[in-house]
């Protein structure tokens, strides 16, 4: 059984329930035991942005910050498309605690080694 | 008349499902030590699938499934 999980995430405040379904896939894979990354991209990076969570819920499903707040005390990390990240013009000192910036090839090298994947 | 069913927690989901289902899950069972047992209240038509697939992944096991009119309880037996 594969024992690493990556999230593709393309989405948040442009679409709530498409960005909190993939947070929700998420929380089950960490919560599962899996080493789990949420790799954010396109319009999915403001995410990884300080407040931008406390601002999502779809109505039905869990509030978005509560499942960044489990996914994240669960051992769950977010890696940020540097150059979606740099089009929003963000910066660094924006990201919430658990986000780093990380590229194709440290994502190509995840994936390579026995991962699973899923797109939102 | 329903037999009781000992367990050294309780973990009661409600509706949730899916992701949060098996998190609260997680959770519960950090605080148990190996052999102890967690007895979860679940709503969510999905769950026994869930929970079972989540026991299989962790080392987990599920000892035994009750069903009542709606809800269903699930004896996990923390993994060592």
């Amino acid at each position: 059984m594969l024992n690493n999980f990556c999230v593709n995430l393309t989405h948040s405040i442009d679409d709530a329930d498409r960005a909190t379904v993939g947070m929700v896939v998420a929380n089950a894979a960490v919560a599962s035991g899996k080493n789990t990354i949420v790799f954010l991209t396109s319009e999915g990076v403001r995410l990884a942005i300080k407040g931008v969570a406390d601002g999502i819920h779809e109505e039905g499903l869990t509030p978005m910050a509560e499942l960044v707040k489990n996914y994240l005390a669960a051992g769950g990390v977010f890696w940020v498309c540097p150059p979606c990240f740099n089009k929003r013009r963000y910066k660094e000192a924006d990201l919430i605690e658990g986000a780093t910036l990380a590229g194709g090839a440290k994502l190509v090298e995840f994936l390579s080694n026995d991962a699973a994947s899923v797109s939102y | 008349m329903d037999t009781p069913i000992f367990s050294d927690a309780t973990l009661d989901l409600g509706e949730k499902g899916c992701g949060q289902l098996v998190m609260e899950i997680m959770f519960a069972m950090r605080k148990l030590a190996p052999g102890q047992t967690l007895l979860v209240t679940a709503y969510d038509p999905a769950a026994a699938e869930d929970i079972a697939a989540w026991c299989r992944m962790t080392g987990n096991t599920l000892m035994q499934t009750f069903s009542s009119t709606s809800a269903k309880q699930f004896l996990l037996q923390k993994g060592h």
